[in-house]
């Protein structure tokens, strides 16, 4: 019964996870966004569902992020990195 | 020779003035597609 | 006879294009202006084998096809305009080694227009390092277009590319890149179309690259790693930072000292040579009294301009600007800034104009215009023999506060007082301002490198020229209609200065007479009598209307004020000791009281601090903003508030 619990809690977070809930250093896989709201810039610098995203350093106040995102470095907004939602990768 | 200085400093000077009128008066045409949120139109 | 091909380069940002282009063109470009755009256009030619001239338009740095800056909106413009003299027989996408993923999303979009295309593939000497591996012809194949690997670093590969675009007729226009429209997904919207078709792509660019692109992972994360730990520390980070502009300024102002005083002499020099040595006339005159200072005033700034940015470009070249704007992004968001902002308000301690070109690169309006509003309250270079004069009158020159020169100490202040001033003006724009503000803020981080002098030397460059350029001509103008305005006046006071004045001065040696012959000319010329005019108005402020004379002579440029002043007080040029002497001695209606005191020289310092007085910044406003509306306010707002300004520090103080 317990297992069966945890595994369904540990699949709630991973849905709801974003990029700004990455650890630094912590990869993960985009799983979707919604389009209104971030820039198209980022989707076409290879932020699509799929790519690997990793939070290389966050600045000193929490924001921006500075990410690797499919082999770019990039920085992006805090606001926007909420709106992009990911999945942890077992084992990076 | 004297006549000569004076058109010469008014066609520098007419010059002068029409370089800034048309700073003034120039219409450019503002782009219209400007990305996310650009131009402030 | 040669014929001249026409050639367009484009790439993202970062990929050596620039460089890659001043290989190609080396001195032979220069920048013009988009008709129409705010941007500026790079051309240059190249000679191509088998007798051919290449003219090579670069486009700017942009990631794709859709335009998110002003910038990018260009490069797509040039591709589309079949009437265009500058439309392209063939198209150079430049990529490199390390994001060729990322950089092939425009060379499949580019691919598109059905141009005749060429991938050029930069940085081929860092490939073995990065243990990145690339199989050029599967990858030509899979693209069906010619794949040139370079290093516009080491040359290589340039001849054989210059040889490929000599006979780029043999080079067939295809497409590699299909959309597929037949998916389930219903795409309503422009955005959604484009994410499908970038998606899309990019799945295609996976499969391409899967066959013919290797790395081993195992790169050198080392140094960039390194690096970026300690330029963006949450202490070192900024006092690494600080220290650095600290010393950009310290260097600033010593190198350009002696510059600025060559330049000077010359054009004093210059100036009396033709008064004497070419035929009397209105037209010498003018050239004398009016051009040549005119150029001087603008030249001398050059050495300034050109070093502050030569330092920017450094820091830009390396690739730390980046890692600046990351840490100030927030801190300067709290105020209706971005971290892009950075760079506008450092530049605009040179001059202004170049500082809100550079604002070009920013996503969101609101933050872009409140950069462009803010940055002429930094002190620009125009302001200091202002402020130095004055400083030079009404404060001692002795050691007060923490031992610091007092004079130097308040310099300083005022330099302070410009940033501050910007600040907190952009704090409250961005509370009034009711436009949208977006976060589309996307920063590159490129890899740290060694810059090259050939590229930063060719960015000063056309840094310079255009200050020189865009600012001179309009102070230029400015500077021959005061010089009318100040040649000529009403009435016969003006006609008969010269007898009046030998009259009353009998026995007066010639240089001096004819100096007090000027300064009666001028006090009853178009401006004397305009400055008498508004003496009521600017009274309140501590001033009389000498200086408003040589309020209305700054609006040519700033620091026009203080030759003005040399005229009216009949000082001769370069007497600067004399002219200090000769405004100490300066009285009143009253004959007793002095005009210069503490309470008129400080009232005096915040006006010029915060009046918006140059001509050519107004002009630049009005481009960037494409209308009447923001340089207007600003005009109004800034001059109103530094006339509040002064007018309580002069109440207050006197």
């Amino acid at each position: 019964m317990d297992l069966i619990e945890n595994r369904y809690d540990l699949s709630l977070t991973r849905i709801d996870m974003n990029i700004s809930d990455l650890q630094k250093g912590e990869k993960a896989i985009i799983t979707s966004y919604d389009l209104d709201s971030i820039p198209l810039k980022l989707i076409e610098m290879g932020c699509i569902a799929g790519s690997v995203v990793e939070l290389v350093q966050v600045a000193p106040l929490s924001d921006p992020l500075y990410l690797n995102i499919n082999g770019t470095h990039l920085a992006i907004r805090k606001n926007i990195a909420q709106q992009i939602l990911v999945e942890a990768v077992c084992g990076a | 020779m004297e006549n000569i200085q004076y058109i010469a400093v008014v066609g520098v000077v007419f010059l002068a003035l029409r370089f800034l009128y048309k700073k003034i008066f120039s219409k450019k045409k503002s782009n219209k597609s400007c990305g996310s949120g650009g131009c402030g139109c | 006879m040669r014929s001249l091909i026409h050639i367009a380069l484009i790439g993202n940002p970062n990929t050596g294009k620039t460089s890659l282009f001043n290989t190609l063109t080396g001195l032979n470009q220069h920048v013009g202006n988009y008709p129409g755009v705010t941007v500026d256009k790079k051309i240059g030619t190249s000679k191509l084998p088998n007798n051919f001239k290449a003219e090579i338009i670069d486009l700017p740095g942009t990631y794709s096809v859709h335009a998110s800056s002003l910038d990018e909106n260009v490069a797509v413009k040039i591709l589309i305009d079949t009437e265009s003299e500058y439309y392209p027989e063939v198209v150079v996408v430049v990529a490199e080694v390390e994001n060729l993923k990322r950089n092939l999303l425009l060379f499949t979009q580019v691919q598109d227009f059905g141009f005749p295309t060429i991938l050029v593939i930069n940085m081929k000497d860092q490939m073995l390092k990065k243990g990145i591996q690339i199989d050029v012809d599967a990858l030509a194949r899979d693209l069906k277009t010619k794949v040139v690997l370079i290093s516009s670093k080491t040359n290589e590969g340039i001849s054989e590319l210059k040889e490929l675009l000599a006979n780029y007729k043999k080079i067939q226009p295809a497409q590699s890149f299909k959309l597929n429209t037949n998916s389930v997904i219903k795409v309503a919207s422009e955005k959604e179309q484009n994410h499908r078709d970038t998606v899309q792509r990019y799945q295609f660019i996976n499969k391409i690259l899967e066959k013919s692109y290797r790395v081993n992972r195992k790169e050198a994360k080392g140094l960039r790693a390194k690096l970026d730990a300690i330029l963006m520390h949450k202490i070192w980070g900024y006092v690494i930072f600080f220290f650095i502009l600290f010393n950009i300024f310290q260097a600033l102002f010593s190198w350009s000292e002696y510059p600025m005083e060559l330049i000077d002499s010359f054009f004093g020099t210059l100036s009396e040579t033709v008064k004497n040595n070419f035929l009397p006339g209105v037209f010498t005159n003018l050239l004398a009294e009016g051009i040549i200072p005119g150029i001087g005033g603008i030249v001398i700034f050059i050495p300034q301009i050109a070093f502050l940015f030569l330092f920017l470009a450094i820091l830009e070249e390396t690739g730390y600007m980046s890692r600046v704007v990351f840490l100030m992004d927030k801190i300067m968001r709290k105020f209706g800034l971005s971290g892009k902002s950075v760079v506008p308000l450092i530049s605009g301690t040179a001059c202004a104009i170049p500082a809100i070109m550079a604002t070009r690169n920013m996503e969101s309006w609101k933050e872009r215009l409140i950069t462009i509003l803010v940055t002429p309250f930094t002190t620009c270079a125009a302001r200091l023999p202002v402020y130095a004069i004055i400083i030079g009158l009404v404060i001692p020159n002795d050691n007060g506060f923490l031992g610091m020169n007092n004079q130097a100490l308040v310099l300083m202040l005022l330099y302070l007082l410009g940033f501050v001033t910007a600040i907190v003006a952009a704090y409250i724009l961005n509370k009034v301002l009711k436009i949208k503000s977006n976060s589309h803020f996307v920063i590159e981080m490129p890899n740290y490198k060694l810059p090259l002098f050939k590229n930063i030397a060719l960015h000063v460059l056309e840094k310079t020229k255009a200050f020189v350029f865009e600012a001179g001509k309009i102070i230029l103008a400015i500077s021959i209609l005061l010089w009318v305005l100040a040649s000529y006046g009403p009435g016969n006071d003006f006609k008969n200065a010269t007898t009046i004045v030998t009259e009353s001065n009998v026995n007066l040696e010639e240089t001096t007479l004819n100096v007090k012959i000027a300064s009666y000319k001028l006090e009853h010329s178009y401006i004397g009598t305009f400055g008498k005019l508004i003496e009521p108005a600017i009274q309140p402020l501590g001033y009389d209307w000498k200086m408003g004379i040589g309020l209305i002579t700054s609006f040519a440029a700033r620091e026009v004020f203080v030759g003005t002043l040399a005229t009216i007080y009949s000082v001769g040029v370069d007497d600067e000791a004399t002219l200090m002497e000769k405004m100490r001695k300066e009285v009143r209606a009253d004959g007793v009281t002095p005009i210069f005191t503490f309470a008129t020289g400080i009232s005096l310092l915040l006006f010029y601090a915060f009046a918006m007085q140059c001509m050519s910044t107004i002009a630049i406003v009005k481009r960037e903003t494409n209308g009447w509306k923001w340089p207007l306010i600003q005009l109004f707002g800034m001059t109103s508030f530094a006339y509040l300004v002064a007018f309580i520090a002069y109440q207050t103080l006197k």
